[in-house]
């Protein structure tokens, strides 16, 4: 249940072996340098002592013959040393990286599945809450206003702690490996559609005229619902960050075979030295503080079109505005 | 329409119940998985909402136990945990339906609906007989277009009456699937109802044929 991303420990895991093979590159060429530098000095040494060019002319050009034969061979194994040093350094190499980052994938492994337990540890307190306040409101027939509205802003409180729990088990979860199975070519411009219907009276009671500028059909392979799920996440930031009779558009298009979906709004726009961060978990930027949300939406989009081979990105203007895009690949 | 749930948290259960008789149905509640299985297997109830983790005995096997004892009361399972795996197992176990936490009550209500709608034979969302009409969702009965007011145990006693229209109903029937555990069976709880539910569906329309029937040492009917 818990696979987390798999790919994203491959890929440390053959960095941190190519870090392994350069150092034990480097160190076999220190070696070999000064090898071959305590060859060369030696000879010399016995050159100077034995040979003597003008009384000795034989022995010295013997001598350098084989010294020079020798050397060849001595730098040819030398070189084959290296190689197989190096060879078997790199295999050593990616069992170590393997080694290495094994405690580090258990214990990311075992900090999700405490969160998902945390998470389901939540959601029973949450349920009685809630269910008293039902019962409450359909058993007393005299609740006075005051109290009334009050178990309205709690039951309102109740529901928005469940969906920030969901979120949270939703993207601590990875939800490739168990959904990919059920992955169909659905029309990308349809789900578009169905996600604007959806947040249309939530543009409406805050005064924001939503624009969808469709295209024609745009076949794309997955779960259509995690992507209406995503679009609906960047639809509802859109809608949350833009002020009164201001507009939100959101376009279907399709480029160089990717299927692109953008939602811009004319909202406040996120600071340049945020931008990097709003995809990560819980992170809020300075501005949006007065603004309620979990933290949690952006990270669970990214995830959802990340794990359809997509990609999610964000261009913002302070006071203009900001365009998220999602690009998914065209299935033909 | 006489529902058992089997609940280990006692404040939920208990909130629960209140709200699901609220909505007149009569509910027996269960804080042990033993005791809730005890409790299916030997009483008369319409529908089963079942907690998945339980102690003594978790949903999964209370729903096996009862279905390997051809118990076919429809069973909804009730869970925090919502991985597709959980949800699988619970289906096969027997259960007709599944629920997650936290839940919508609306959500819940309409879902028991659903499911003792699929325990009739008859798939009818209004209950008809002659010109008096009832809707379980709504709650509301007419009679000749007129609205009539009705408590939550008189809802509940006709509701159970229009569904097995025709057919007599024991006393002990009706206290089956009418009331709760916690009714004294030599009580004379139901003539009182029944009479009361004689004052608003018959005599209150003394030109329109008179629906509920007394069947001497029998029972009751509704029908023409």
């Amino acid at each position: 249940m818990f696979d987390i991303n798999l790919s994203e420990f491959t890929k440390a895991r053959l960095k941190l072996t190519a870090w392994y093979i350069l150092i034990s590159f480097f160190m076999l060429a220190i070696f070999t340098f000064a090898a071959v530098q305590a060859e060369q000095r030696a000879f010399r040494r016995i050159q100077t002592v034995l040979g003597n060019p003008t009384t000795r002319p034989r022995l010295t050009s013997l001598l350098e013959i084989r010294i020079n034969e020798f050397e060849d061979n001595y730098r040819a194994r030398l070189l084959t040393f290296d190689a197989i040093s190096l060879l078997i350094s790199a295999i050593l190499s990616f069992f170590l990286s393997g080694r290495t980052l094994r405690p580090i994938r258990e214990m990311l492994i075992k900090q999700q599945e405490f969160a998902a337990d945390a998470s389901h540890e939540l959601r029973t307190p949450l349920t009685t809450i809630g269910m008293e306040i039902i019962a409450l409101q359909r058993t007393q027939k005299h609740i006075p206003e005051k109290i009334k509205t009050t178990l309205v802003s709690i039951e309102e409180e109740v529901k928005k702690m469940a969906e920030l729990v969901d979120g949270l088990l939703a993207s601590f979860r990875s939800e490739t490996s168990t959904s990919k199975k059920h992955w169909q070519i659905f029309d990308l411009t349809e789900a578009a559609r169905l996600s604007v219907a959806k947040m249309a009276s939530l543009a409406l009671q805050k005064g924001i005229d939503l624009r969808f500028k469709p295209d024609s059909k745009i076949s794309v392979l997955g779960n259509m619902d995690e992507i209406k799920q995503a679009i609906i996440i960047l639809l509802d930031n859109a809608i949350k960050y833009t002020p009164a009779q201001k507009s939100v558009i959101i376009t279907c298009f399709e480029k160089k075979s990717n299927a692109i979906i953008e939602v811009k709004d004319y909202g406040i726009g996120i600071p340049e030295k945020d931008l990097d961060h709003i995809f990560d978990r819980f992170y809020r930027s300075e501005v949006n503080l007065s603004y309620k949300g979990s933290g949690l939406g952006l990270s669970i989009a990214k995830k959802i079109v990340e794990s359809h081979g997509g990609s999610l990105s964000a261009e913002s203007k302070i006071n203009q505005g900001s365009k998220f895009m999602i690009e998914l690949p065209v299935s033909s | 329409m006489r529902i058992l749930l089997v609940e280990d948290e006692e404040k939920l259960a208990n909130s629960i119940k209140k709200a699901l008789e609220a909505e007149s149905y009569a509910v027996d509640a269960s804080f042990d998985g033993k005791e809730g299985y005890e409790l299916a297997f030997g009483e008369e109830y319409d529908l089963i909402i079942l907690d998945l983790g339980l102690p003594s005995m978790d949903g999964v096997e209370i729903a096996k136990a009862l279905r390997a004892e051809k118990v076919k009361t429809p069973i909804l399972m009730l869970t925090a945990k919502d991985a597709i795996s959980n949800k699988v197992e619970g289906l096969d176990a027997g259960a007709d339906d599944y629920l997650i936490k936290p839940f919508d009550f609306e959500e819940l209500l309409a879902r028991i609906r659903s499911l003792l709608r699929r325990k009739t034979s008859d798939k009818e969302l209004v209950f008809t007989v002659d010109n008096l009409s009832l809707d379980p969702s709504s709650h509301i009965v007419k009679r000749a277009g007129k609205e009539l007011a009705l408590s939550a145990k008189e809802y509940a006693l006709l509701e159970f009456l229009m569904r097995n229209k025709g057919q007599i109903l024991s006393k002990q029937q009706i206290i089956d699937h009418v009331w709760d555990i916690d009714l004294d069976p030599f009580s004379n709880v139901i003539d009182v109802y029944i009479g009361y539910l004689r004052v608003k569906v018959d005599k209150a329309f003394p030109k329109d044929k008179p629906l509920i029937k007394t069947i001497k040492g029998l029972g009751y009917k509704i029908g023409v």
